[in-house]
């Protein structure tokens, strides 16, 4: 999921170049040292599932993961999903430098997001509740992810109305998908590791 | 006389475009049979057993397996139901949060309703000696634990056919003997890919050597 | 590989590579005309013709874009308001419209291309120096090369994964255990990375808790470097000045 190059209008790029700048600055100043390893490979990782095709009748959907992302990284997702879509702009030229800005935005603000509401829902022993909340929170991402993106196109240009309306409606199965995916991953970390995941009495 | 269970002709197969491992190899495990296979490291035999599972495309050669020609995905679906490999690496096998989901996602994959899929876990488990590792976490086992949950995962799936990539690497002594009695038991043509070569004369008599890319 | 350097762009300074594709790039960005984005695209597209870049690479990225940008058109140009240029039965296309979509698709491939061209061929590790010699701040660059690092690791570790689930009978469906096993890959594949995460920051403790190992290379930077550079600033004066052409 992505913008390509070429559709947003200039300002625009550059306004979200500043805003993901800020949250990268923001993400990193948060990041420790020994923190390092945890950004490195939750990006790893986000790099890796983004590549899984899930079929969708003729079609296929590709996830996302960023309400997972999220959930681990809180606002260190910034600089870790930048630097996923950096090198998938790179490597496949899927994106680009020019929408890179945009795209972080598109992915790490609605990530960020994730880390405070999860925190919020998930003061529970219960692997069901901490499950319930943690697929609420991704499909909640993932509508985040879509909301901005089509917010960017209408910014753009108010005729991008309609593509703008297909990104929304195109993306309603992965937010069902998004959902479970988050709520069955975090149960499972849950279940094997729960002090991998944020504890909601920690600071933040 | 029934086909035999694997029939490989003029197999050939390099990672990329690195050298050929295995170069125009054939070979032939008629049903029933239990044979061991040697060879160096390196010498391909894992590579091997994931060619004859289509878990990675040969680029010439043909596999035939319970006598019907193998190429796409879809023949192997039918294999797969069958034809059991213990991988030489347990935490490439097992990716499940806990013992008993690990064990019971082949039945369930292959259609059994979740309790039966659930039962037949527990009886692959207590079979390998792990009766009462059900909810185990099963990233914290121990390497040799490791192994035999890897067992009962094929176990479950009740295979007619059992390819075995090093089985005894890890298992202390008890183990070993348990894992000797269960295939020995086992109603099934076993290939067993090992250097404990007293394990091998144990369960088998053919004996194939893996070098330079063909079998003798 | 070319060891005596007549490929213009395997003898480029990684450095040189990265500040032209980011030059290029906010060229084509900034343009606000058609006819100034063109020296844009046909920058890359002449450096990667002489540089016999194997373009067929590119094919499917090509296809996949524009024909992206063909659907967006279609659905796009009905809508924008402005003196007519052709109608089509009930559907008027207007100059404005046009003048959108064609920055759209000017601008799209010229981004795409610059950075196929320049960053794309030069082994990504490579980038990593480069940015750091050129006052990337060290820490984003440490955590750019580890993830660069371990992506190819990650990714043989999820293949073997899928591996394992296909011996196992998982063929992917549209159904709710299809679903339930991609989650499961997912949960293994971040719990594996988590744990392994733990590993490495074990291991730079026992290193003396450095945290960032960057093995500086040194680049060299050479004359044709300085040309490459030149002709960036070439291009850019010849958007501005389409831009601004009396
Ligand atoms: N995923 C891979 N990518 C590239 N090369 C590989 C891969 N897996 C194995 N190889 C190479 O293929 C050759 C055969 O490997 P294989 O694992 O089949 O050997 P083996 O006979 O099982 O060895 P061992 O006795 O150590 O288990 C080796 O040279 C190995 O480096
Ligand atoms: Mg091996």
């Amino acid at each position: 999921m992505h913008i390509s190059e070429g559709i947003l209008a200039t300002p625009l790029l550059g306004g979200a170049w500043a805003a993901a700048a800020a949250g990268l600055v923001y993400g990193m100043r948060r990041t420790q040292p020994e923190d390092m390893p945890r950004v490195a490979l939750c990006s790893a990782a986000f790099f890796v599932v983004t590549f899984v095709r899930i079929p969708l009748g003729p079609a296929h959907l590709h996830l996302a993961a960023t309400g997972l992302v999220g959930i681990l990284l809180g606002w260190r997702a910034f600089p870790a999903l930048l630097v996923a879509l950096l090198l998938q702009a790179v490597l496949f030229q899927f994106g680009g430098l020019a929408v890179l800005g945009a795209n972080t935005v598109v992915m790490a603000l609605p990530a960020v997001g994730a880390y405070y509401l999860y925190r919020r829902w998930s003061r529970s022993a219960d692997p069901r509740r901490i499950a319930v909340a943690a697929g609420a929170v991704g499909a909640l991402a993932i509508t985040g992810n879509v909301l901005i993106m089509a917010a960017f196109l209408l910014l753009t240009d108010r005729a991008f109305a309609v593509p703008a309306l297909g990104v929304l409606l195109f993306h309603v199965p992965l937010m069902l998908v998004e959902g479970v995916v988050t709520a069955l991953a975090v149960a499972f970390l849950f279940k094997v590791r729960r002090d991998l995941l944020p504890n909601p009495e920690g600071p933040p | 006389m029934s086909a035999p269970v694997i029939e490989v002709r003029g197999l050939t197969f390099a990672y990329g475009d690195g050298p050929p491992v295995l170069d125009a190899l054939d070979w032939v495990v008629p049903a029933g049979a239990r044979v061991g296979v040697t060879g160096p490291n390196a010498s391909g035999k894992s590579t091997l057993l994931h060619l004859i599972m289509g878990l990675r495309a040969a680029q010439q050669g043909s596999i035939i397996l319970y006598g019907r020609h193998r190429v796409t995905e879809g023949d192997f679906y039918e294999v797969r139901a069958r034809m059991g490999l213990l991988f030489q690496d347990s935490d490439d096998q097992l990716f499940c949060p806990t013992v008993l989901d690990d064990v019971a996602f082949g039945p369930l994959h292959l259609g059994a309703s979740p309790d039966a899929a659930q039962e037949a876990a527990r009886e692959a488990l207590a079979a390998v000696g792990l009766a009462g590792y059900e909810e185990r976490i099963t990233s914290r086992l121990s390497a040799g634990e490791k192994k035999c949950v890897a067992l009962a995962t094929n176990l479950a799936m009740q295979p007619d056919t059992l390819l075995l990539d090093e089985p005894t690497s890890y298992l202390d002594d008890r183990s070993r003997d348990r894992l000797l009695s269960v295939l020995k038991e086992l109603p099934a043509t076993l290939v067993i890919v090992s250097h404990d070569r007293a394990f091998l004369d144990a369960l088998t008599r053919t004996r194939y050597h893996l070098e330079d890319g063909r079998l003798r | 590989m070319n060891a005596r350097g007549r490929d213009p762009l395997q003898s480029m300074d990684p450095r040189a590579r990265v500040i032209c594709a980011a030059g290029l790039c906010l060229v084509a960005a900034l343009a606000q005309a058609p006819v100034s984005v063109v020296p844009a695209l046909l920058t890359p597209l002449v450096v990667g013709l002489s540089a016999r870049f194997p373009f067929q690479r590119l094919l499917w990225t090509g296809l996949r874009l524009n024909g992206l940008f063909a659907l967006m058109a279609l659905s796009t140009l009905p809508f924008v308001p402005g003196p007519t240029w052709q109608t089509f039965g009930p559907i008027s296309v207007t100059y404005p419209g046009l003048s959108l979509v064609g920055m759209m698709v000017l601008k799209g491939n010229a981004l795409v291309l610059s950075c196929a061209i320049f960053l794309s061929t030069m082994e990504s590790p490579n980038l990593g120096h480069a940015l750091a010699r050129l006052g990337v701040p060290a820490k984003f660059v440490a955590l750019m090369m580890s993830v660069i690092r371990y992506i190819d690791v990650l990714q043989e570790e999820h293949g073997r994964m899928r591996l394992a689930m296909r011996a196992r009978g998982f063929r992917p469906r549209l159904n709710w255990l299809t679903l339930q096993t991609h989650a499961l890959g997912v949960g293994a594949l971040f719990l594996r990375s988590l744990e392994r995460a733990e590993r490495v920051a074990a291991a730079m403790k026992c290193r003396g808790h450095q945290g960032l190992y960057l093995a500086t290379r040194t680049l060299h930077w050479r004359r044709r470097d300085t040309a490459w550079i030149m002709l960036l600033v070439a291009v850019t004066a010849g958007m501005l000045w389409l831009e601004w052409k009396p």
